[in-house]
């Protein structure tokens, strides 16, 4: 891109999902003049929509028992008590 | 919820080890997927998400009850996956790319065996692409994009499950977007 380091700051922080309204009105203005950074974000958004598309997937039936299996046996404390 | 979390620590740390399934049943799904994004396989992701949970129940006491324990366990999981990925490749370096999609078993999530109907064929093929494009990043920058965009953690708790400044994972998150751009913009 050959726009300034400030504007590209700006691109980030808006991808960060950062930003304060008057930085997001100063992005709006530069995006609206600027068709190169407007194709670079559109590209960032479309790849982080993708990301986020993806299915929630679920830890496997019996996770629980078998996490609960592998734990180390408890001392058996209160027998050693008189 | 965080109540509840910090009655179940205490409850565990007192000698109750029946208490801590109720832990992981709370924090199983999101450590599961968590793992599963950054390692691309069920079996392994199943082994790290296991072993992260034994961690987590035997180092219990180094848990400071003050932080959220989804961070503390997301720490735990993430650091075994990098360390899976490490070992699998003994001359691997970080800012190497991991290559081949050999791993990647989406499909076997699927225990039924009828035919899927053509929409959702589609979708499963755009999210193996999307999860083989995530595979292409070097693990730091995978951990961090995942946990941004995926798990949809904030900068702050990205950075103490990472235990890095703010500022180095935000570098980690925009070289891994600018690479996944190029690919999935």
């Amino acid at each position: 891109m050959a726009c300034s380091r400030e504007q590209r700051t700006l691109i980030d922080t808006y991808l960060d999902e950062e930003m304060t309204t008057r930085e997001a009105e100063q992005l709006e203005r530069h995006l609206q003049e600027c068709p190169e950074c407007r194709s670079y974000v559109d590209e960032c958004s479309t790849a982080v929509a993708r990301l986020r598309s993806m299915a929630r997937l679920e830890a496997p039936a019996g996770f629980t028992d078998q996490v609960m299996k592998s734990l180390p046996k408890q001392p058996k404390r209160r027998q050693w008590k008189t | 919820m965080d109540i509840v979390v910090k009655k179940i620590v205490r409850e565990v740390k007192g000698g109750n080890q029946e208490a801590f399934a109720e832990l992981v049943e709370l924090y199983k799904d999101r450590v599961y997927h968590v793992a599963y994004r950054i390692l691309g396989n069920v079996h392994e992701a199943q082994d790290v998400s296991q072993e992260a949970f034994l961690r987590a129940y035997t180092n219990l006491d180094s848990y400071d009850e003050n932080r959220k324990f989804s961070t503390w366990i997301y720490r735990i999981a993430t650091n075994l996956a990098i360390d899976r990925i490490r070992k699998k490749k003994p001359d691997f370096n970080l800012e190497d790319r991991v290559g081949g999609t050999e791993n990647l078993d989406y499909h076997s999530q699927f225990a039924d065996e009828t035919p899927l109907p053509e929409e959702q064929i589609v979708k499963l093929e755009m999210q193996e692409w999307v999860q083989d494009e995530i595979m292409q990043l070097p693990p730091k920058y995978r951990t961090a994009v995942i946990l941004k965009y995926i798990e949809d953690l904030s900068l702050k708790e990205i950075a103490e499950v990472m235990n890095l400044p703010v500022a180095t994972v935000k570098t980690r998150i925009h070289r891994g977007r600018e690479a996944l751009r190029k690919r999935l913009g």
